[in-house]
């Protein structure tokens, strides 16, 4: 099973990209549910994104790249 | 003692003057705290910047923790120390960069880019805990903030505004602007817990500035491989703008 890490689609009310700005943990890593897996990154503001579920994550879109409301960045699989 | 700041203290003079003579850190507290609808925290000295920045996180999780909305603002001031986003710690080079640094570096959770905090900026942070589902935007609690700090200026004869300024360090449109030049910059950080959305804004208020506080930042940053230009008169102080607006009335008189 796995679950989407997804930049939530009213993080920020306009429409200006972001950027992944840091992952805080490596592409394999065990995470639990809800603790915070990476930062996203709107002007000057980090938003916070926190595991959906407990498992392996696995990174999908690097640090430093741009992203889009709503856009998919990981997914987190679990046994 | 930079000039701008002996400056100030010969010529806050009067009887708004004499307020601001001792410390500009306690005359900028001071005009936040009145007429103020917040609780102020006011620190003279945190143990650390480091520890100084954590503290504004503790509060964020204990306004959240009790499950209703509320709202903190504390200024706040620390030693020197190069200061940068999360996003730098994780860059290839930062240790070598962070060795070579002329000031200790600390690490924030919130964006932009490096600055220099030390005993000369004033950090006014707005810890906001909401309902998540109330949806109050960042841009609502930079608004509040805006709404502390620029009345609060307005005491010390400073007008300021919420604009971008081309060419100062960590740019950002939530910049703290004087007639085109950048007083204080501003960033943020978004964490939900505790089914509420926490919220913190702040600022670096600069009480007097030095260009040194550039030469380190350009330095460091060189260092991470990052292209940023900077210039020394994008900037002004709490310090620099009172005098010169005490030699615009005395000139006026």
């Amino acid at each position: 099973m796995s679950a989407e890490i997804a930049v939530p689609p009213d993080l920020w009310t306009d429409a200006t990209p972001g950027a992944v700005s840091a992952w805080l943990y490596q592409d394999g890593d065990d995470i639990a549910d809800g603790s915070i897996v990476a930062e996203v990154m709107n002007g000057k503001v980090t938003y916070e994104i926190t595991a959906p579920a407990a498992g392996k994550l696995v990174i999908e879109v690097p640090a430093e790249s741009e992203i889009a409301l709503g856009q998919r960045i990981g997914r987190v699989e679990s046994s | 003692m930079s000039r701008c700041e002996k400056i100030f203290k010969i010529h806050a003079s009067g009887r708004q003057g004499e307020r601001h003579m001792r410390d500009p850190f306690i005359a900028f507290a001071d005009a936040l705290s009145r007429g103020n609808a917040h609780d102020l925290v006011c620190e003279q000295s945190v143990r650390t910047v480091q520890a100084g920045i954590d503290e504004d996180l503790v509060i964020l999780a204990d306004l959240a923790r009790r499950g209703r909305a509320a709202i903190r603002l504390r200024i706040w001031r620390g030693s020197s120390c190069l200061v940068v986003p999360r996003a730098f710690a994780r860059r290839r080079g930062f240790a070598e960069a962070k060795a070579a640094c002329a000031l200790p570096v600390a690490v924030r959770g919130s964006g932009g880019t490096a600055v220099v905090l030390g005993p000369h900026v004033a950090n006014v942070s707005l810890c906001c805990v909401t309902p998540s589902n109330e949806g109050r935007e960042i841009g609502d609690v930079f608004a509040d903030l805006g709404r502390v700090l620029f009345p609060a200026l307005a005491r010390l004869g400073i007008v300021a505004a919420y604009r971008r300024v081309d060419g100062a360090y960590c740019s950002g449109t939530h910049d703290i602007a004087v007639d085109g030049r950048k007083l204080g910059g501003t960033a943020g950080l978004v964490r939900t817990m505790s089914g509420m959305r926490a919220s913190l804004v702040h600022a670096a208020v600069s009480l007097t500035f030095d260009s040194k506080d550039l030469a380190v930042i350009r330095d460091f940053e060189r260092r991470l491989g990052l292209k940023l230009s900077y210039r020394d008169e994008a900037a002004t102080s709490i310090c620099h703008e009172i005098a010169h607006e005490t030699y615009r009335q005395a000139a006026v008189a």
